[in-house]
């Protein structure tokens, strides 16, 4: 049971109920759907590097879990190894994203980026040695990026984990991913 | 100094180019120039939470730099401190964000987001000790915008120190407009 009250999709605004009804039925965006003006820009937004973006999806998901594992956050690490599972990763390379590394199961460059993705969680600046050897294998676009999506998920754990938003009774069919592409394509307002 | 050259604008696509000339020369988005579409989605968002939240001004600067001064980013903690005096919150205030919960000069509310703010970034999960005394004076949908804000700003922070992104020189710009921004997004 969530700490709060998921909103009845009735008293929301319409763009926020149109947006909603056209997004897989997860739990994390029925509540969030109650933010306001922020729900719309918050799917743009994790449509953008989901869909757009310049990371693997392999590598990206890699990175998620980490964050997840790290945040212990069941919820997080539930969607995404079903994500991970529909883009075809390995149950060895999904468990490898919570394992000491390096991994025999990772390249080295995701074993960099994860031990990468750890310091960031830990200590917020990453040392000038790590940064040098994980720049050495990702241009200023996937870095950039990269550092975005470890803070999302940052973010994301936090929101759900003190909302207490619970795994829905069932999982939804596929990554869920290209719903909410074209959930937010129709009808997150296009202001910025 | 960035500790990999700040995004060069001549090389922009067409998305954003269109972003970055709307934005203040801020060396966090000049860096950001760098993850081109994605930039745009954050400022959509950042914008958002900034201008367009039932969060209270005060309350939500007061978690933000809290943040800031947690996670030790000084460029963080530097360009919402001037937001801070913009919109006329006392030095005292300003200060006791850094001295910490207990100071003697918030409101019982205030000194509740320092403690929410304290207990989510290190813990992830608020206790009950800090979530209730909140979510008993917060709607819930202020309580989501707070919680996201918090995490938003653990993101930019590690954006910020990850980067090394400088300060900019006193003087050379003047910052987002929370006004004009706020009037903005209410017109859209």
């Amino acid at each position: 049971m969530a700490r709060i009250s998921y909103p009845d999709p009735d008293t929301l605004p319409a763009p926020a109920r149109a947006l909603l009804s056209s997004l897989p039925p997860l739990n994390v965006f029925r509540m969030m759907a109650g933010a306001g003006a922020s729900f719309a820009p918050f799917m743009q937004f994790i449509s953008a590097y989901l869909n757009d973006g310049v990371l693997t999806p392999e590598l990206r998901e890699l990175v998620i879990l980490r964050v997840g594992h790290l945040c212990q956050s069941t919820y997080e690490v539930h969607q995404h190894e079903r994500v991970s599972r529909t883009i075809g990763m390995s149950e060895e390379r999904i468990a490898a994203a919570k394992a000491t590394l390096p991994s025999p199961h990772l390249s080295t460059l995701e074993n960099q980026v994860l031990g990468f993705t750890d310091e960031q969680v830990a200590k917020v600046k990453v040392s000038d040695s790590m940064f040098r050897a994980t720049k050495a294998y990702l241009n200023d676009a996937e870095m950039t990026e990269l550092v975005i999506v470890i803070g999302t998920y940052l973010m994301v754990c936090r929101f759900l984990e003190t909302l207490e938003i619970e795994l829905e009774n069932d999982d939804i069919e596929g990554s869920g991913l290209e719903e909410i592409e074209a959930g937010v394509t129709r009808y997150a307002q296009p202001r910025a | 100094m960035a500790r990999i050259p700040y995004f060069d604008a001549a090389n922009a696509d067409t998305v954003t180019k269109e972003t970055l000339d709307k934005l203040p020369p801020l060396n966090i988005f000049r860096m950001m120039g760098h993850s081109g579409g994605l930039l745009k989605r954050f400022i959509g968002l950042g914008n958002h939470l900034l201008g367009a939240a039932e969060l209270d001004p005060v309350l939500r600067e007061i978690a933000i730099v809290r943040v800031g001064v947690l996670s030790k980013a000084s460029y963080e903690v530097h360009q919402h401190e001037r937001i801070c005096r913009q919109m006329g919150m006392a030095e005292e205030l300003i200060e006791a964000i850094h001295e910490g919960p207990d100071a003697k000069v918030f409101t019982d509310l205030q000194r509740a987001v320092m403690r929410y703010t304290d207990d989510i970034v290190l813990n992830v999960r608020a206790s009950d000790e800090t979530f209730t005394p909140l979510s008993g004076q917060l709607s819930h949908k202020v309580m989501q915008e707070l919680t996201l804000t918090i995490g938003f700003y653990m993101m930019v922070s590690r954006f910020l120190e990850t980067f090394d992104v400088d300060i900019e020189e006193d003087g050379a710009t003047d910052g987002v407009d929370l006004e004009a921004l706020k009037t903005r997004l209410n017109k859209g």
